[in-house]
């Protein structure tokens, strides 16, 4: 018992260890490509010298003044610009400094970007936008997993019906992504029926009480959801299915129904039992993902999630947001695939932690 | 008995629609609607009644304008061009033995008869463009003024291709070139001509076009289409004798009307505004160099003298040619046909000013009372609202502009100016300066020499907190670069105290308009709790025009200015000292809580000053900003603090001072902000993760709807 303890103990520390090694080095390719490998900061005081001018010299208040004193303000203003943003220092010192501040999960400022609230925290930026972006892609991709777990099953229990033959016929039709979708409903629903909103999360002006502000969200998301449902749920279903079918065709479950036991004992346990470690896998990546968005889905409803954000930072290279949000799913995925490892063992008894995890037979 | 009652039934509603203060409809409600095509899809379904954003897309252009429903304003302001790699002190060669036609002036000019501007307006930008052949924008008054230059110039470049084959070829062969195959080669390699074009708009089309013209020509062309920040650094920062590339498809923005284009020849005929190696390192002729300054300096007394240096210089321009220029853009922007609003000619909708004041429904002709206006933009809440050094991203702005008041009102249709909060103007200046009046309010006086009193403030004493005046600064008179040459009196009407009321109910007082002439310099001063750095050059640039200040009188309240600036148009030498900041209205009660909290190092109010602490950025709507904000403003109530003491003390009593923190204690319990106007819409709230902003009309704004309404009228 001791022995299998300490033996877990060891496994996990050097699990743990390889996973941050791991997150690290990620982290750091992440930093190294978002900035060019430190040819980023040409681009960026390019950018910074021509948005100042252009802010000096638009000014109304600028109107008469000579263009010697015009010159002087946008020399003073680009210098003070350069060194807010660290342009002052090489990036190799900066690279390491984005590195530790994200490691730390305290996040730091972003440079360009604000929260919706005018923070600069990156941790308010992220924060803000999270329960948006929770909100719909969480109840989207919940109704999504469970709706074609369920479908998944049922069919792998009715192969070839002409319910079966439906779905395999129309799995294609998630080639097309959520967005694409999300325009036709936009049309048909919102344009031409007006009998739905075309995007934003709440009305205009919002309800002011909280019933109506969250049945006011509710209606939002119908479209949306709906959107990333239509997207996904043929060829999950036939995945699933396919995947239920392949232990559904197992000796043991052959046997279970040679012995009358009824169908849905032999569905729990004979087909999603066994299949538990796959389905819990998928769900916690699943669940790692949704706080992401999707970018253009988001721009078409005009949701104002992570995606959305995620893609402003890279546009605009705010390197501390972008390794903000790379680190949070790195710390996410991470910590999903060290606490696999026990969940595998506890759903399956046939696998052991540590001691090469051999399986038992 | 019945006809009394109905008569003063019916003198009732007709006062009642007379009555009416501050705007015509009662809210405006703010989304962000992120695609243009959405935006325009929304006002042909009724969701939306004014998409505030200036399309230049002709797809969308003939929807809006096939749709009886809808309707466009047009403006004006921006314009594209290609600007050239000179090459530098290299010339017509780069360091690396490669030929640079461009580096040619002779061939630069001839790109003037090379590129058919009217294909342009009309084909690759849909009709949504004017050819532009200088610098003078055809909508702005100097297009007016020299109509026959303009004429002169557009007949001259006309499109020639083959007389700019003829001057290229002319060149080419001095320079050494040789044509083989119809295909110039130097040194037995293809002369290469490289564009960096723009990816995000309609310059894609017109790279390509130019590409192809040279192609005609006989030259190799490499077409680099990428975005702004990918292009940015080759043709801003890299040596032009390097040669990284040959031409750029420039874009320019503008927002107000420019009324005199003088101004503008020093920026891109000049190594002294640009910071660009293009411009710093060019070849400039002597000549261009001194006719640029001339214009900018405003070196000429009459119209007349303006008039031959400004057609000096045009030419002059055009035979440098380091830039041309090709299109002034046309930019639209929708809304519904009976919806009525003072639309800027330079920037469109949301760079106008008089949108609050003016926008309106109408009913065959006659203005509706009330009514929600839908109003959507690509994107909103971009970044912190405060009047000092918040955002000044222009979906921003427009917002804000909305819930202000100004001394003066902009004419969106010509850039002068009207009274607004001011009663009536006086501008003095030197003789024989070319300063002219169009309008009946300003009052223009030409004298010999302006003379500024002893007692006029003239700089800041940070650390006492009190203004130094000229007697002291220039106890032997000012230095000669700094000959006030005009001198601006503006008044302000007698019972102003009583009516301008703020968002909040206080009174504006004239501490308002101190604590303006207060911070003109107090952020730039290293002794001032709240020193920002970002502040010393704009400060400093001031105090090297600033030749004084002084309220003449405080009630009624009459303001002095004497200034080395001038203008063309006397309605532009008004300075009315109204608390309207560069980025929203600031009155002393709302800045005293947010000097504090800088004071405090809690906050700070630009952006620069906020990252370099590490501290918030002071957001007066939304944020970590507000229970800052908050703390500070219960420690003012319990202070009585009262700003600038030495000064501002003279100015505000301790009742005042309870009275407005109390207020505006009142008014963030009730809102949930500190945004505090003075305009005909207050912000009633901030919605900034939904993107949603409601504005409701002022009941007690002091002006009468339809004030400005003359402003939807075309300029006679």
């Amino acid at each position: 018992m001791r022995a299998n303890l300490l033996q877990l103990v060891r496994y996990s520390i050097v699990k743990a260890i390889m996973l941050g090694i791991a997150l690290v080095i990620a982290l750091y390719l992440t930093i190294l490509i978002v900035n060019m490998g430190g040819r980023l900061d040409e681009v960026r005081k390019a950018e910074i010298s021509f948005a100042v001018s252009q802010a000096v010299l638009a000014d109304p208040g600028n109107a008469g003044v000579p263009p010697s004193e015009l010159k002087k303000q946008i020399d003073a203003r680009t210098e003070i610009e350069f060194r807010r943003l660290g342009l002052d220092k090489p990036f190799l010192i900066r690279s390491f400094n984005y590195l530790t501040t994200a490691m730390s999960l305290s996040l730091g400022r972003a440079e360009q970007l604000v929260s919706d609230s005018g923070s600069r925290l990156v941790r308010l930026i992220i924060l803000e936008r999270l329960p948006a972006t929770l909100v719909l892609f969480g109840t989207a991709n919940l109704l999504i997993f469970f709706t074609t777990l369920w479908a998944g099953l049922a069919l792998s229990r009715h192969y070839g019906s002409w319910v079966d033959r439906l779905v395999v016929t129309l799995a294609p039709t998630s080639a097309a992504p959520g967005w694409f979708y999300g325009i036709f409903l936009i049309l048909i629903f919102a344009a031409a029926l007006g009998v739905l909103p075309w995007g934003g999360m709440v009305d205009a002006p919002p309800p002011t009480t909280t019933l109506g502000y969250a049945a006011s969200v509710l209606r939002h998301m119908i479209l949306p959801t709906l959107a990333m449902f239509l997207s996904a749920f043929f060829s999950s279903v036939y995945a699933r299915r396919t995947f239920f079918l392949i232990y559904a065709s197992e000796d043991y479950v052959d046997l279970a129904k040679a012995k009358g036991l009824p169908s849905r004992t032999i569905q729990n346990r004979y087909i999603l039992r066994p299949t538990l470690p796959t389905i819990i896998t998928s769900f916690l990546l699943m669940i790692i993902a949704m706080w992401m968005g999707a970018i253009i889905l988001e721009t078409v409803f005009n949701w104002p999630g992570l995606g959305r954000l995620y893609m402003q930072a890279v546009n605009i290279n705010d390197t501390p947001t972008i390794v903000g949000v790379m680190v949070i799913y790195g710390y996410l995925l991470a910590i999903s695939v060290f606490l696999l490892e026990f969940i595998y063992a506890i759903v399956d008894p046939r696998v052991r932690i540590g001691a090469g995890a051999k399986k038992g037979v | 008995m019945k006809k009394l009652l109905v008569g003063v039934l019916m003198a009732t509603l007709a006062l009642g629609a007379v009555a009416r203060n501050g705007a015509w409809v009662d809210e405006i409600v703010m989304t962000e609607v992120v695609q243009l095509g959405e935006g325009v899809a929304k006002l042909a379904a009724g969701d939306l009644d004014v998409y505030a954003y200036s399309i230049t897309n002709r797809d969308l252009f003939n929807q809006v304008r096939a749709n009886p429903k809808l309707k466009y304003y047009n403006s004006f302001g921006s314009f594209n061009d290609l600007t050239f790699n000179n090459g530098g002190a290299g010339g017509a060669f780069f360091s690396d033995g490669r030929l640079n036609p461009f580096g040619v002036a002779a061939i630069r000019e001839a790109m003037n008869w090379l590129v058919d501007r009217d294909y342009i307006a009309n084909e690759i930008m849909g009709g949504l463009a004017i050819p532009k052949y200088t610098l003078i924008n055809s909508a702005f008054p100097d297009a007016a003024r020299h109509r026959d230059l303009v004429e002169a110039v557009e007949d001259y470049y006309a499109y020639d291709f083959a007389k700019a084959e003829a001057v290229v070829t002319a060149e080419m062969l001095k320079l050494g070139a040789v044509k083989v195959g119809g295909k110039w080669t130097y040194n037995g390699k293809p002369v290469e001509i490289i564009g960096l074009i723009r990816s995000e708009d309609e310059r894609t089309g017109i790279g390509n076009y130019f590409c192809d013209q040279l192609e005609k020509l006989g030259f190799t062309t490499v077409r680099r289409i990428a975005r702004s920040a990918d292009l940015a650094p080759l043709w801003q920062r890299t040596n032009p004798e390097e040669g990284t590339f040959s031409f750029y498809t420039g874009g320019w923005v503008g927002g107000i009307v420019d009324r005199d284009v003088g101004d503008n020849f020093d920026q891109y005929y000049s190594d002294r505004v640009m910071p660009y190696a293009q411009w710093v390192q060019a070849p400039w002729p002597e000549e261009l160099l001194t006719l640029s300054d001339r214009l900018a300096r405003k070196d000429y007394n009459t119209m007349e003298e303006r008039a031959a240096l400004l057609e000096q210089t045009v030419w002059a321009a055009l035979k440098f040619s380091n830039m041309i220029w090709l299109v002034d853009r046309t930019g639209f922007n929708p809304l519904v046909a009976d919806l009525f609003l003072a639309s800027d000619v330079a920037g469109g909708i949301y760079y106008s000013t008089e949108v609050g004041p003016t926008i309106q429904y109408q009913k065959d002709g006659v203005p509706v009372e009330g009514g929600t206006v839908r109003l959507a933009m690509p994107t909103l809440l971009q970044q912190p609202w405060n009047p000092l050094n918040g955002s000044n991203f222009v979906y921003d702005m427009f917002p804000i502009r909305i819930t202000s008041d100004t001394g003066l009102a902009t004419d969106t249709r010509d850039g002068l100016f009207w009274p607004k909060r001011i009663e009536k103007a006086e501008i003095t200046v030197l003789k024989g300066l070319p300063v002219a009046a169009s309008t009946p309010w300003v009052t223009l006086n030409f004298v010999d020499k302006i003379e500024v009193p002893g007692d006029a403030w003239v700089d800041w004493d940070a650390a006492n907190q009190r203004f130094i005046t000229v007697a002291e600064k220039y106890p032997n008179g000012f230095p000669e670069e700094m000959t006030p040459k005009r001198y601006s009196r503006v008044y302000y009407p007698a019972d102003m105290f009583k009516t301008v009321k703020l968002h909040d109910g206080s009174p504006i007082s004239v501490a308002d308009f101190v604590m303006a002439m207060i911070l003109t310099f107090d952020q730039g001063k290293p002794e001032s709790a709240i020193y920002d750095e970002v502040m010393v050059p704009e400060v400093e640039q001031t105090l090297r025009s600033f030749c004084g200040v002084k309220i003449v009188s405080t009630d009624p309240l009459i303001i002095d200015y004497y200034s080395t600036i001038w203008y063309l148009d006397a309605e532009w030498a008004v300075s009315s000292w109204f608390p309207y900041y560069s980025q929203g209205p600031g009155f002393w009660h709302v800045l005293a809580v947010s000097i504090l909290a800088e004071a405090n190092k809690e906050l700070a109010m630009s952006e620069a000053k906020a990252d370099l602490l590490g501290v918030e950025w002071t957001n007066l709507i939304a944020g970590p900003s507000l229970s800052i904000l908050a703390k500070y403003l219960d420690e003012a109530i319990a202070t009585n603090y009262i700003p600038y003491a030495p000064t501002l003390g003279k100015y505000i009593t301790a009742a005042e001072a309870q009275a407005r923190y109390a207020n505006l204690k009142k008014w963030y319990e009730e809102k949930g902000h500190f945004w505090v106007a003075s305009g005909p819409f207050y912000l009633e709230k901030a919605y900034t993760t939904e993107k949603i902003i409601v504005l409701k009309r002022f009941e007690a704004y002091a002006d009468p709807a339809g004030r400005f309404d003359f402003l939807l009228q075309p300029k006679q």
